[in-house]
């Protein structure tokens, strides 16, 4: 089980703010489903290969070639905030 | 003027005909559609000059002596779908008002098929949920009793071809989001082996399950679709490079002696006692029929949602990391900074099935849980796919039920988010295997459908159609539909 | 107190492809904004990523010119964070299984010995876009032209000594990679891209010391520099018993001196797991031999040759 420390610390990773009236229920909430995930250790996985995709292809490869799917203006269309074709966020520091 | 409730497979006999055109079929679906979705909540972006004119270039194609058993023909997709030019939401604040550049796959072959879109169906947002319940648009109502729910999250085109909206619309399953709600709505609908049919410009949920395939009033219009639908894409390195057989060839064929297995883990608890009686009696119209009914079992069963519950997010939680605010989607006002920018973007975008799944799945990949949750359940997952492939060995399909219960009621306050996560519990092993299912109306419990559910080995889609087909032409469970008289007005 | 300094690089080379690694745009410089992009470049939603068979080719063909052991299957994983210029949310490299494995590196020194370089690994990666941080007031503009580049990350064990063998190093593996001609090399360009992970110890000690990580110096006189501002550093800090932090650093040529990056490395788990897009790289024997046949003549077999045919001395 975790805490809502912990908790916090993922959402802070996911880039998710949760506010003080809901870590409680969130936390819960989170505890609920990692309960439901006791049950894998009761599972025998020694020397089983984890399942990555259900297909057992090999990855095919693609011509090297150009080609342009969709234009800038397409591309750039749903755009929040654009300027001179870049898109814009708030000033980062490095 | 047609009437609702056709098939695929009349209507084109119409069409080809003349008995009526592609633009007094879609004429009559946009009126039906307008007249009933104010209630139903299923259709949340309708394309009126888009399908208007599709209609009518599928009666010009249709009058140089085009003809195909799609052309021309009314459907929807699942908003989950992007279509070139028209809103898709996947049912979310994130992307309310993103238009996309470029067609699915999917969209791209069922329009090269002759198809007429009218828009777009409702749906849990980002395809998470069971219940059609979580969408940033509001909750679709079930036809056939409009306090209950349609299923999830394919539940917008469930409820649209139950009520006879069009024909046909296109769903995507990733746990069982066609088939349970196929169910709870009285209709067919097929998942594909994954890989079957292109994921390309399919909004990513699960990577490694996901998959579009048809739902319709017959396994006789899911193969018609299907034949449109499948095939390799080279712009999908998961999609298999294999031809595509005729899906309605082998319909007809008799099911005499085919092996069809049940699995007792199916019957358990879990299951409503109305629900088990009316999936044995369809069990016994296949024995009927000529199938060799076998005791099997699937014990890692329950084992599924678990395993299920780890990926699914866990894949998602990465998949969802490109809703940040900055090339396309929701993004806060006036963010402060870049981290601002992402967190309130992220936190307001999001609904809070979303946020919970991002979470857990995060979690799951983090260095300290990542052996112990997403590496164990990835072999856990290798130990069902071996499970469902050992029993295939033995017989030719998988039957049993597609729920739990019939619909349950809207709201239901009584559901935790765990007991939400356990409707998955028969549908999650096709998901988790990669293996094609249907699901096919079979009777009804208290005036709701029940579905039956059979899994097929990898790309054995054909025979699940035949069984299906077999089935529905001995019954007419599929023809039942809800009274809605009572949202006419 | 006689300090000795341990190095180890990762360099990113650009691969020589016409398009990226996943996508089918094109990849040479200098394009106008965003104009080098296709909807997967920009993580549009339903995108999926196929990979380029040049890059595979590419990075076989560098494995062989180190004389590695190429992975016949390998795999491509995810690394998630967040930042403007990464459009996923995640970079898709090679984390577990590379496609590069273990191979030795013989590096020419000034003084005409050979400096054996031992390669950990190189894997495949994309690149990620630019950001622009004077075009607009109070903005930084994102560029994604760059975003999905080719990338083959070459990491070294830590077997460098001195700033000399450092620069050795670069200047041997930017003429091997463009006479292989899968990569410009180009320090001051961007398509050679230098980290330098640096340590202290004692001499004589066995064990490692807390390094730090000097990242994306792009000139041969920039490198030496901060290697000595840096070593310096460190051996200040742990003389007067203080100890080394690990973290990122940047040098800073105007102030001669490296500075600790800022918040890009808060909350630093990436969360890499295998990519469920993509499938297994599988690569066979005649793939290799294939390949192997088609290369020009290495430069350590030309200098062999030389030494041996020729009778020149080294």
């Amino acid at each position: 089980m975790t805490d809502a420390a912990t908790v916090r610390d993922v959402a802070a990773l996911a880039r998710l703010t949760i506010s003080d009236q809901d870590i409680e229920n969130a936390t819960a909430e989170f505890n609920q489903t990692l309960a439901l995930f006791d049950a894998l250790s009761t599972a025998d996985t020694t020397d089983v290969a984890p399942m990555i995709n259900p297909l057992d292809s090999a990855q095919r490869l693609r011509t090297d070639r150009i080609e342009t799917l969709v234009d800038r203006a397409g591309l750039m269309q749903n755009a929040p905030a654009s300027e001179e074709d870049y898109f814009l966020v708030p000033r980062v520091l490095d | 003027m047609a009437v609702p409730f056709e098939t695929i497979s009349s209507l084109a006999k119409q069409l080809d005909a003349g008995y009526v055109s592609a633009r007094e079929l879609v004429e009559d679906a946009i009126a039906r559609t307008e007249r009933l979705n104010p209630e139903l909540n299923a259709v949340i972006a309708l394309d009126k000059p888009g399908a208007i004119a599709a209609a009518e270039k599928a009666d010009k194609a249709r009058a140089t002596g085009a003809t195909s058993p799609l052309l021309g023909v009314p459907m929807l997709h699942k908003d989950i779908f992007c279509t070139h030019g028209v809103q898709t939401s996947c049912a979310s604040r994130m992307l309310a008002d993103f238009v996309p550049p470029y067609d699915a796959t999917v969209v791209k072959k069922l329009n090269d098929a002759g198809m007429v879109s009218l828009g777009k169906c409702n749906m849990d947002e980002f395809a998470m949920g069971s219940s059609n319940e979580t969408s940033f648009f509001g909750a679709v109502k079930n036809p056939w009793d409009l306090n209950r729910v349609p299923g999830g999250s394919s539940g917008g085109s469930a409820a649209a071809v139950a009520a006879g909206l069009t024909p046909m619309a296109t769903g995507t399953d990733t746990g069982g989001s066609i088939r349970q709600p196929a169910a709870f709505c009285g209709i067919t609908g097929l998942k594909p082996t994954y890989g079957r049919v292109s994921r390309y410009g399919m909004i990513a949920f699960a990577s490694s399950m996901d998959q579009a395939g048809p739902m319709a009033r017959t396994a006789e219009d899911c193969a018609l679709v299907l034949n449109a639908m499948a095939g390799h894409d080279p712009l999908d390195s998961t999609s298999a490079d294999m031809s595509v057989p005729d899906y309605s060839a082998g319909l007809e064929q008799s099911i005499e002696g085919l092996r069809v297995g049940i699995p007792k883990e199916f019957f358990s608890s879990h299951l409503n006692d109305g629900v088990a009686a009316t999936v044995s009696a369809a069990i016994k119209e296949l024995e009927a029929a000529g199938a060799v009914i076998v005791d099997v079992s699937l014990p890692s069963t329950d084992l599924g949602v678990s395993t299920y519950y780890v990926i699914a997010p866990a894949e998602a939680s990465a998949n969802l990391s490109r809703y940040d605010g900055v090339r396309y989607g929701y993004r806060c006002d006036s963010p402060s900074d870049l981290q601002d920018l992402y967190l309130r973007s992220r936190t307001e975008g999001f609904g809070e099935e979303v946020k919970r799944r991002i979470l857990i799945g995060t979690f799951t990949l983090s260095a300290a849980s990542y052996d112990q949750y997403f590496m164990k359940a990835q072999q856990v997952r290798r130990l069902i796919a071996e499970e469902y492939q050992s029993v295939l060995k033995d017989v030719d399909v998988i039957a049993g039920p597609s729920a739990p219960s019939t619909a349950f009621v809207l709201n239901d306050g009584s559901k935790s988010i765990t007991d939400m996560y356990m409707e998955d519990v028969f549908t999650i092993g096709a998901n988790l295997a990669g293996l094609p299912a249907i699901s096919v109306p079979v009777g009804l419990v208290d005036g709701l459908p029940v579905g039956m559910q059979l899994i097929g080995s990898r790309f054995g889609e054909a025979q699940l159609l035949n069984i299906a087909h077999q089935f529905q032409i001995r019954t007419d469970w599929h023809s039942l539909t809800p009274d809605l008289e009572g949202l006419t007005g | 107190m006689k300090w000795e300094k341990v190095m180890g690089l990762e360099v990113h080379l650009q691969l020589s492809t016409q398009s990226k690694i996943f996508s089918s745009s094109a990849t040479a410089f200098g394009a106008d904004a965003n104009t080098q992009t296709n909807p997967l470049d920009m993580a549009l939603p339903g995108t999926l990523p196929v990979l380029n068979h040049a890059a595979v080719s590419q990075a076989i063909v560098f494995g062989l010119g180190v004389g590695a052991e190429i992975g016949k299957v390998s795999r491509f994983d995810r690394k998630n964070y967040f930042y403007p210029d990464l459009p996923k949310g995640y970079q898709i490299s090679q984390f577990f299984e590379p496609i590069v494995k273990e191979g030795v590196f013989d590096v020419p020194l000034e003084d005409g010995s050979i400096f054996p370089v031992r390669i950990l690994r190189a894997h495949l990666e994309e690149d990620a876009g630019k950001s622009v941080h004077d075009a607009i007031p109070a903005h930084t503009g994102i560029d994604l032209n760059r975003a999905g580049t080719p990338l083959l990350e070459v990491v070294t064990e830590p077997d460098f000594r001195t700033a000399e063998q450092v620069v050795a190093y670069l200047k041997a593996l930017h003429a091997l990679v463009t006479y292989l001609g899968i990569s410009d090399g180009n320090m001051s360009e961007g398509s050679m891209r230098c980290d330098v992970n640096l340590s202290l110890r004692l001499e004589g000690e066995t064990e490692y010391g807390t390094r730090t990580e000097l990242k994306n110096i792009n000139s041969f006189r920039f490198i030496e520099r901060a290697i000595y501002v840096e070593a310096e550093r460190q051996q200040d800090l742990l003389e007067s018993g203080q100890s080394v932090v690990q973290e990122t650093r940047l040098f800073d040529p105007d102030n001669d001196e490296t500075r600790s990056m800022r918040s890009k490395e808060v909350a630093n788990d990436y969360r890499y797991f295998p990519d469920p897009d993509l499938l297994p790289i599988v690569i066979d024997d005649e793939t290799i031999e294939r390949i192997r046949d088609a290369l020009p003549e290495l430069p350590a077999v030309k200098r062999g040759r030389y030494t041996t045919e020729l009778g020149l001395s080294q």
